[in-house]
């Protein structure tokens, strides 16, 4: 009997559960403090085992060229990004900017929903690959600021620039990341055993209940779309992560990434930031319409990265890598 | 009112876009307001449709802020309206009420 974790992991029919239920006007709901908590406990779990894996003999071999092209990601997948609105869509330029910048940042979510695809289907990855990804929330942002300024220097964003600054850089979600990849390491591989129990025992579960609740945020969000993403907006949600993975997956190769770091790698430059870039480009870029980007993230990008993106990428890099 | 001494003072409203809270506080406190609360709201709708919040990164958030203050006060607060209001959505509104205690407003 086929297994229908392998064509469906588990994760994503909890996706499908929160979407189909939010469209259907279900009462399902994940209490807003539940989700947050989850929200930490992925990211404080992902970031553990980073740290961890890191601290073992080799584990930061190859780190530094991981990092360089993560970072160089972050800020040029904007531009094609921008280029690709200005010219399909009637979009202002503060607006193209702000939604640029969610494009070029990372959604930890899709990373974590990748992992569990790795684990699941037994594929390795190099264990910095968290570091990764914090590397490449911030980055986005000062390249969407230069793209909404353009020409026009003289137009100021209304936020002092230290509240802009510290959402960017302390963001919470940066600092429980970085933080926890830092306390892993310097705990080492002796502190395996006893996070285990928390950091893999609990993690499907707790992803499960998480995508539950963003398939119930993203149906929320296509509800409130039609206003808001015409047809071509709409095709750009679909075509920038076929983009964005097409260089993370030349961008992994070169950086001599395994198999699943190359997957890995793909996954975070096809996602689309949901969290820190939206709150930073409400800041500093306040014409912007917020609800193109939130919902152009969330209900187009997200899903599609989730059930479509990321067995297509791991496909196409175990391709590359001669691994199928 | 039963002869209950009450004395006369400004409540200054603002609904703000939760992510620019932090900044009409400061200016509050920068003006000399004694104090100010700041409370979720939970859903609105003004010219731009209906409102509501619970997105992961807070965008759609509004909060109150209350204010109450002395006419001298209050007065400032609403010169400084580019300051405050700038390309920010938001309403302000001031209404006379009154404190028991005076020393505290």
């Amino acid at each position: 009997m086929i297994d229908l974790t392998t064509l469906l992991p588990l994760p994503v029919m909890f996706f499908a559960l929160g979407l189909a239920a939010g469209l259907l006007r279900s009462d399902l709901a994940v209490p807003e403090a539940v989700a947050k908590g989850l929200s930490l406990y992925l990211m404080m779990a992902i970031g553990l085992k980073g740290g961890i894996a890191i601290a073992a003999p080799g584990g930061a071999a190859g780190l530094l060229p991981a990092l360089g092209v993560g970072v160089a990601l972050s800020f040029l997948l904007p531009l094609p990004a921008f280029a690709l609105l200005r010219g399909l869509t009637k979009l202002d330029r503060e607006t193209a900017a702000a939604v640029a910048g969610h494009y070029g940042s990372v959604s930890v979510v899709t990373f974590a929903a990748a992992v569990g695809v790795l684990n699941a289907a037994g594929i390795t990855y190099e264990g910095f690959m968290p570091a990764v990804l914090a590397a490449m929330e911030t980055p986005a942002i000062l390249t969407a600021l230069l793209l909404a300024r353009g020409g026009d220097s003289a137009k100021p964003s209304r936020a002092p620039r230290g509240h802009l600054l510290r959402e960017v850089l302390l963001n919470g979600s940066v600092v429980l990341l970085l933080g926890s990849f830092a306390i892993g390491w310097a705990a080492g591989v002796p502190a395996r055993p006893q996070l285990a129990p928390f950091i893999e025992g609990l993690w499907t579960g707790a992803l499960c209940l998480f995508l539950l609740e963003m398939g119930l945020l993203a149906a929320r969000q296509l509800r409130a779309a039609p206003g808001r993403l015409g047809p071509r907006l709409i095709a750009f949600g679909l075509v920038m992560p076929l983009l964005g993975a097409a260089a993370g997956l030349a961008g992994g190769t070169l950086a001599g990434l395994s198999v699943g770091g190359v997957a890995l790698m793909t996954v975070l430059a096809a996602s689309a930031s949901y969290i820190a870039v939206p709150a930073a480009m409400r800041m500093a870029l306040p014409r912007a319409d917020a609800g193109v980007y939130v919902s152009l993230s969330i209900a187009i990008t997200f899903p599609f990265n989730v059930v479509v993106g990321i067995p297509l990428y791991l496909r196409v890099a175990q391709w590359i890598g001669g691994t199928t | 009112m039963s002869g209950i001494a009450l004395h006369a003072r400004q409540r200054i409203e603002i609904i703000i876009e939760a992510v620019d809270a932090e900044q009409v506080t400061e200016l509050l406190d920068r003006l000399g307001a004694p104090g100010w609360t700041v409370l979720p709201v939970l859903s609105g709708r003004g010219r731009q449709g209906v409102r509501q919040g619970g997105d992961p990164s807070g965008v759609f958030d509004n909060v109150l802020i209350v204010c109450i203050a002395s006419d001298e006060v209050a007065a400032r607060v609403l010169a400084a309206r580019d300051e405050l209001l700038e390309a920010r959505p938001a309403i302000v509104t001031v209404s006379s009420c009154n404190v028991l205690r005076p020393e505290h407003f």
